[in-house]
């Protein structure tokens, strides 16, 4: 039996009728599961007539017996001394809590329950992963478009063409800088609409080519950022932009000498 | 299956609560209210018991299983909130019944008019009838002793006994037949 077990004498201990958990005649009473057992009729026949004999003598005994069986008992022989006004009365207590006396959810309850705390949990953490992704991302947006105090910007002459180790021909952009401007002074003779830029590494190759560049004032802007081109030594080539590529010179118009150093 | 057997399956699968508790309620009230009626006198108490039984009962009907009668399994309900509440006040109650038997002067008339004479008599008598008694078949005898010691009713024997009333009235009028035999009318 895995039921609790409560001995006979709790219960007539505090109804005051038994003053020791002893019968009139001296013998213990037996547990209130035993009884119960008893009832059922789940205990061995020699126990059963144990017990028999311990209800002839014990009254207490037998009108647990007797109650046990009263619970049982159809209910046409069930009304005896049964008030309906109280019955109605207590009825009306009740009813108004039946629905908040609900049992636990049942197992299929309980794990549709957990798949929609999952559910819930896994979009809430999508939506805060995504949030997370879109954050970082505004975040480089933002920092690479917002106004620096300190913006690097760097003149390059076509005088620095002359020497890559003169001051001119570095540039040396500082830690906090993630984008950077170059500005080409042009010749006086200059006067074309546009020009585009080509960088060209150490080796020949071109690594970055910018067009559509408006002069102003005799002189070509080239807004650049860390990710536009790596740090090292650049002829950086002047072409004017009029014409179709076939027509395009070969030959820059000017050529600047840039050495790039990211701080 | 009958009412209460579907009202309850309908209760743990959660089904029209409200009709299905009425059933229950409607069924076992009466049980529930004599219960508390025999072991608290206050009368809001006891309706507070019997209110706080049949909620538990709501509450943890996915308890019962089934192995046990329904109405055993309201009985243990009923006494573990009787209990709880019984530590809870640390008040022990006195049964009503006691009371009255206490009370009751007119229980007693017999012995205190009997004469010495018949005080003698009767406990002879009650010496051979226990000793004769003593001598009948098994069931015969328990039946016997509970109808004279416990003066309970052919019902109650078979209820205590798990015997049938009419097995209980059969026995019962062979005892009497075997004990007039051997002691003359034996008055029960």
């Amino acid at each position: 039996m895995t039921t609790e077990v409560i001995h006979i004498t709790t219960l007539l201990a505090a109804t005051g009728s038994a003053d020791d958990g002893q019968t009139s005649t001296g013998q213990e009473h037996p547990s209130l599961d035993t009884w119960i057992a008893y009832h059922e009729d789940r205990l061995p026949e020699a126990e059963v007539s144990k017990l028999q004999e311990h209800l002839i003598v014990c009254r207490e005994c037998v009108d647990l017996i007797l109650e046990i069986e009263g619970f049982n008992t159809p209910p046409e022989e069930d009304a005896e001394g049964v008030s309906d006004f109280e019955k109605a009365a207590v009825w009306r207590t009740v009813q108004p809590q039946v629905a908040a006396a609900a049992p636990r959810p049942r197992f299929p309850m309980a794990l549709a329950a957990s798949l929609l705390v999952g559910v819930l949990g896994l979009s809430a953490w999508n939506a805060v992963d995504s949030h997370r992704e879109i954050t970082s991302l505004q975040q480089k947006v933002s920092s690479l478009t917002a106004p620096q105090a300190n913006a690097a910007i760097h003149d390059l002459l076509p005088g620095a063409t002359r020497s890559l180790r003169s001051a001119g021909a570095t540039f040396e952009v500082p830690p906090e800088a993630n984008q950077f401007t170059l500005i080409l002074n042009l010749d006086r003779d200059f006067d074309h609409d546009a020009y585009r830029v080509r960088f060209v590494d150490t080796e020949g190759a071109g690594v970055l080519e910018v067009g559509d560049l408006k002069p102003i004032d005799h002189t070509v802007t080239i807004g650049l950022g860390r990710q536009s081109i790596e740090p090292g030594e650049y002829s950086v080539e002047l072409y004017p932009s009029e014409g179709s590529a076939t027509e395009r010179s070969t030959t820059p118009a000017e050529t600047y000498r840039l050495v790039l150093v990211y701080g | 299956m009958d009412e209460v057997t579907r009202a309850i399956e309908a209760l743990k699968r959660g089904e029209d609560r409200e009709r299905n508790s009425r059933i229950l309620f409607d069924r076992y009230y009466g049980s529930v209210q004599r219960f508390f009626a025999k072991r608290v006198s206050s009368y809001e108490d006891r309706l507070d018991l019997t209110q706080e039984t049949f909620l538990r009962v709501y509450r943890g009907i996915e308890g019962f299983r089934g192995d046990s009668q329904f109405g055993t399994w309201l009985f243990r309900v009923a006494h573990n909130t009787f209990l709880k509440w019984s530590m809870r006040k640390r008040v022990v109650t006195t049964p009503l019944e006691s009371e009255l038997e206490e009370g009751d002067a007119s229980k007693e008339p017999a012995d205190t008019e009997s004469t010495p004479l018949e005080k003698t008599l009767d406990a002879e008598r009650s010496e051979l009838l226990l000793e004769a008694v003593g001598e009948l078949p098994e069931q015969m005898r328990k039946c016997t002793l509970l109808r004279i010691e416990q003066d309970l009713s052919y019902r109650e024997i078979g209820a205590v006994l798990h015997l049938s009333t009419e097995t209980v009235k059969v026995h019962l009028f062979q005892a009497r037949k075997k004990l007039r035999t051997s002691l003359g009318d034996v008055g029960f």
